[in-house]
């Protein structure tokens, strides 16, 4: 196994995909788990190699749209994800969100699913913001995302913007309840938090969480101390799904991908069985942040 | 009317915290004429120091903030005998190169040492919120304005009347005049930098528990620096605090006004627009040449 560094861009991604194209000469690609760096790498797929790449947190609905024949993806994508999780807050009494993004190819994509997907349901969107990634500040638009008075707030960022979004969000005492997707309910951003507790009551559409049916969640934490990151987890199955792809098309390249159209495993995570367009769907885990926990409230099948 | 004050508020606190950063570097190049891409990361080094003071060590918030000041002016002497030293008196492609090198041994090291994943550093004052009116802000933000108040007027009043503050003035006017004098040139470089560190270190100290220690955490707020810097006229200090906080109230205005989409390219936009009419920046005066 070798390591590329895709700097969670296009750029990097890119030359990630080159070095283990090119230089590495890889049968197979785990990744990106960033879609700015799949979005940026997936290209390169095109250029003979016959190398696959198999996202496994890349949510963009543009990747597996695109129509690259070497492009899979078996985490779910935010269009998926949106079908259930629209009707979810609109089940939950919400008449009106105002939707706040990581200015990225993840929250941009997120952001243009949602702005579709609420209004169907009669969910009016007030107004989209983006931020920068690492933006230390959000006052000022949660300021202004306030004075609109919506009933919630759908968030699309990574866990230390989500921290910093529920730790300014109890300073400016914005009382809107808080939609998510990427991450708000992991350890890493309940830890930024300071006060796991200010979270309480954000509910995030996750295509990962930790559940019993889960064995390598607790074996993982058995042998290093710690619960896997949700990419690490997905990394894991992505593994397992080249595993059944081989074991059906064999380990030449051409094998994989051949193997990877005859997949047809149940996960721990879910089914995974790739449609016309290499897309997977596994099971959706809508989690809600509890006395400062994060629970699992329902699992929803997808396919 | 409510709005509007909160977001002067808003404004001016993004600004207090991109001023604490700037000045630092608009201080090494107003008196030693050095461009300090590393600054940021001195920033992002005051907040591990901090972070392991607080959670490592186990000493309050009020004994950890200073002692991170202190420790960094002791990282400001190192920076000084390592770095400054060696290249203040070389052409400024090598201070570009060495400074920039630095940056990214820096953040590398912070990566290879504490992982990717940022820390939380808890301060006592993020939990007490001050509730004025229709507005709410942290006491940790309060602490962070008048951070910047008193330690902006301890400059200004250390710059214009102490001994020291003379030499460092008379010296970013012209060092080998300032030499000739009797002026120990090596000093006043070695208090520059011990200066400007502490800077970072009052930054690092006050500003991150607001937001999350990691070693990439200085990217962002080191580009408004930078352009405040730019803005404010190169090497003046005045002018890159005035800078700064123009910087966080355009912000502010822009995320109110228009779109928090076009922030960046407002700030930026005006950056350029300011130096198209004024190319020596808001504070900055022309040199001639030759």
């Amino acid at each position: 196994m070798v390591i590329a560094d895709d700097e969670c861009t296009p750029a990097g991604g890119a030359s990630a995909f080159r070095n283990l194209l090119e230089v590495q000469q890889v049968d197979v690609i785990l990744g990106s788990g960033c879609s700015g760096a799949t979005l940026g790498g997936m290209p390169a797929l095109l250029e003979g190699a016959e190398v696959s790449a198999i996202t496994y947190g890349s949510t963009n609905p543009k990747i597996t749209s695109a129509g690259n024949p070497f492009m899979w993806r078996m985490n779910l994508n935010d269009a998926t994800i949106a079908k259930s999780f629209s009707q979810y807050i609109l089940d939950d009494g919400v008449k009106s969100v105002h939707i706040l993004s990581v200015n990225n190819d993840f929250g941009r994509g997120a952001a243009d699913v949602y702005q579709k997907s609420l209004p169907e349901l009669d969910v009016e969107v007030k107004g989209s913001d983006f931020f920068t990634t690492g933006t230390a500040d959000l006052r000022s638009m949660m300021s202004k995302i306030a004075q609109g008075k919506p009933d919630a707030i759908l968030f699309f960022g990574e866990p230390p913007d989500c921290a910093l979004l529920v730790r300014q969000k109890r300073e400016l005492n914005i009382d809107v309840k808080l939609f998510s997707r990427g991450g708000c309910y992991t350890d890493e951003a309940l830890h930024l938090m300071g006060d796991p507790k200010l979270g309480n009551g954000l509910t995030e559409a996750a295509y990962w969480a930790r559940t019993p049916e889960q064995p390598m969640v607790e074996a993982f934490k058995a042998t290093y101390g710690d619960y896997p990151a949700y990419n690490a987890a997905l990394a894991y199955y992505a593994m397992l799904t080249v595993n059944e792809a081989v074991k059906a098309g064999g380990a030449s390249r051409e094998g994989i991908n051949k193997g990877l159209a005859e997949v047809d495993a149940v996960l721990d995570i879910g089914p995974i069985k790739f449609d016309e367009t290499r897309q997977a769907y596994p099971n959706l885990f809508l989690v809600r942040i509890d006395d400062g926990e994060s629970k699992v409230l329902k699992t929803v099948t997808t396919h | 009317m409510d709005l509007l004050f909160t977001q002067l508020l808003n404004g001016l606190t993004a600004g207090a915290e991109y001023a604490l950063v700037a000045a630092g570097l608009a201080l090494l190049f107003g008196i030693l004429q050095i461009v300090n891409f590393a600054h940021g990361e001195f920033y992002m080094l005051a907040a591990f120091i901090l972070y392991v003071l607080l959670a490592v060590v186990g000493l309050p918030y009020y004994a950890a903030a200073p002692l991170t000041v202190l420790l960094m002016a002791c990282a400001g002497v190192l920076f000084y005998a390592i770095v400054i030293s060696r290249v203040i008196s070389r052409p400024w492609q090598i201070q570009l190169i060495s400074t920039l090198a630095l940056s990214i041994v820096m953040i590398n090291l912070a990566i290879v040492l504490s992982g990717p994943t940022p820390r939380y550093v808890e301060s006592p004052l993020n939990n007490v919120i001050l509730d004025l009116g229709s507005v709410r802000i942290s006491a940790q933000r309060v602490l962070v304005l008048l951070g910047t108040i008193v330690s902006f007027a301890a400059l200004y009043l250390g710059l214009k009347y102490t001994r020291t503050g003379k030499a460092m003035r008379a010296v970013a006017q012209n060092r080998e005049a300032a030499a000739v004098v009797g002026i120990g040139v090596p000093v006043i470089g070695l208090v520059t930098t011990v200066v400007a560190a502490s800077f970072a270190g009052l930054a690092g100290a006050l500003i991150a528990p607001l937001y999350a220690v990691g070693p990439t955490m200085a990217v962002l707020v080191n580009i408004k620096a930078f352009a405040a810097v730019i803005v404010g006229g190169f090497g003046n200090v005045k002018g890159a605090i005035v800078a700064a906080f123009v910087i966080g109230l355009l912000e502010a205005a822009s995320t109110t006004l228009i779109s928090t989409e076009y922030t960046d390219a407002i700030v930026f936009g005006g950056m350029i627009l300011i130096l198209l009419f004024r190319p020596n920046g808001l504070f900055g005066k022309a040199v001639r040449v030759g």
